[in-house]
């Protein structure tokens, strides 16, 4: 404490300069205009950047607060999206309510374990039946289809992926709005095999192979991937169209289990396969 | 007690001078404004440097409320005044250690105390001017006044200063 004092009284001249400076510099920029709204907007722009880089900063560590709120919010969005809707042009008595139904509805989960390599893949997820998620749901991710839900505990779901020997899904050329059917060979985790496209039908690389509206499983219109090859298959007069998948299986994080509403609607007027 | 009274007065008849004689005489070299008003820091008597900061500043600020511009002479005067004693050992660089360094022209001599005035004139023309425009935007012209101030102030405190203390020091 003593050595403060006598550091303080040997350097007394250079504070005592320094603070009536501090007062004049005070002075300067408080009591005149211009100096004063100079002054502001130089401080305004050092704190204004020694803040924006703190918020950068801090950013980072709220990144999966942030993608799990912006998760939930396109599941929201999805479900308002009119695919998503089942489009009621009956003419009813009590049609005067909406013209809209909820028929789709999305739950944001995450993926915990996947497997791209084997003949059967399968993937799990981190929501089970807590969150909603049933069996034999469709599951998408952002950009396309991912598979369908296999068994369900309380908290997990195991998914039958799109890369599996089993997965069928109806679907459907967007441009031409030919109906096939999509499986997968087991060779390519890239790459699935959309059939029984008739041979009259005109093909070009690049056209979108989405989901049709057959799907129980999926919103009509789904992007399952993109056309990359065919061959006309001569025994039965079919093409084999190799489709690009548009979602990487091997990388997934989030996907959006799909919840219809009017499935069992759907399903009970329909005459049961035996063998399911 | 009654040199302290003689400094006060002559620190009224520096003041006097800039507001209503110098600050009121037409402008007649371009850009320059006449100021004398910090030689009352160079005319001050040797003492103790708090004493000479602290009436450094009460002065500065009286000036600068007169003007209207609260801070910026005082700033500059307070960097004078602590500057002061430095500058002049710059200057001359004296033998002996327990004379104390005066301001004036006597002790300093006439080519010495010029470079003295030239460079306290500086430094106090350059925090005026930039404090004043508080921008290094338009610097080349502020440098420019600063430079024309210093000359018209180095010339009003040779004058003055042999006015009012080379003779006086040369009798005694």
């Amino acid at each position: 404490m003593g050595n403060i004092f006598a550091f303080l009284l040997r350097h007394i001249r250079f504070f005592v300069f320094i603070i009536l400076e501090g007062i004049c510099f005070s002075l300067v920029v408080n009591y005149n205009r211009d100096q004063g709204s100079a002054f502001s907007q130089f401080s305004n722009e050092v704190s204004g950047s020694v803040y924006r880089s703190f918020a950068g900063m801090k950013y980072y560590f709220h990144l999966r607060e942030t993608n799990d709120s912006l998760m939930a919010e396109n599941a929201r969005l999805r479900a308002k999206m009119s695919n998503a809707m089942y489009f009621d042009t009956a003419k009813s008595k009590d049609i005067h309510d909406t013209v809209f139904k909820q028929r789709y509805t999305f739950i944001p989960c995450d993926v915990v374990n996947n497997s791209v390599t084997s003949m059967n893949n399968y993937l799990t997820l981190g929501s089970g039946k807590k969150a909603g998620v049933g069996k034999h749901l469709g599951v998408v991710s952002t950009v396309g289809i991912v598979g369908i839900t296999r068994d369900v505990s309380e908290h997990f779901s195991s998914v039958l992926s799109v890369l599996h020997k089993d997965f069928t899904v109806s679907a459907e050329i967007k441009e031409n709005k030919q109906i096939g059917t999509v499986t997968w060979d087991g060779y390519n985790p890239n790459m699935v095999v959309m059939k029984d496209i008739p041979l009259n039908v005109r093909l070009k690389t690049g056209m979108h192979v989405v989901t049709s509206p057959f799907s129980d499983l999926f919103p009509a219109g789904t992007l399952i991937g993109y056309v990359v090859k065919y061959e006309a298959n001569h025994n039965d007069a079919n093409y084999t169209v190799t489709v690009w998948l548009a979602s990487d299986i091997r990388n997934l994080r989030k996907v959006y289990v799909v919840n219809n509403l009017m499935r069992d609607e759907k399903q009970n007027i329909e005459p049961k396969p035996e063998s399911k | 007690m009654i040199s302290g009274l003689k400094y006060f007065f002559l620190f009224l008849i520096i003041l006097v001078l800039q507001v209503f004689v110098l600050d009121q005489a037409p402008q007649i070299v371009p850009y320059a404004r006449p100021v004398l008003f910090f030689a009352f820091i160079i005319a001050l008597p040797e003492m103790y440097d708090l004493w000479l900061m602290g009436i450094a500043f009460a002065g500065g600020l009286l000036l600068d409320i007169l003007y209207g511009t609260p801070g910026i002479n005082a700033a500059a005067c307070v960097l004078l005044a602590y500057l002061k004693v430095p500058l002049i050992r710059l200057i001359k660089k004296d033998e002996e250690d327990n004379i104390i360094p005066s301001g004036h022209i006597t002790y300093l001599g006439f080519g010495q105390y010029f470079f003295y005035i030239l460079l306290v004139s500086l430094l106090y023309h350059f925090v005026t001017g930039f404090l004043s425009v508080f921008t290094f935007a338009q610097a080349g012209q502020t440098i420019l006044r600063v430079f024309v101030n210093t000359i018209v102030s180095v010339i009003l405190i040779y004058i003055f200063e042999i006015i009012f203390f080379y003779r006086r020091s040369a009798k005694t």
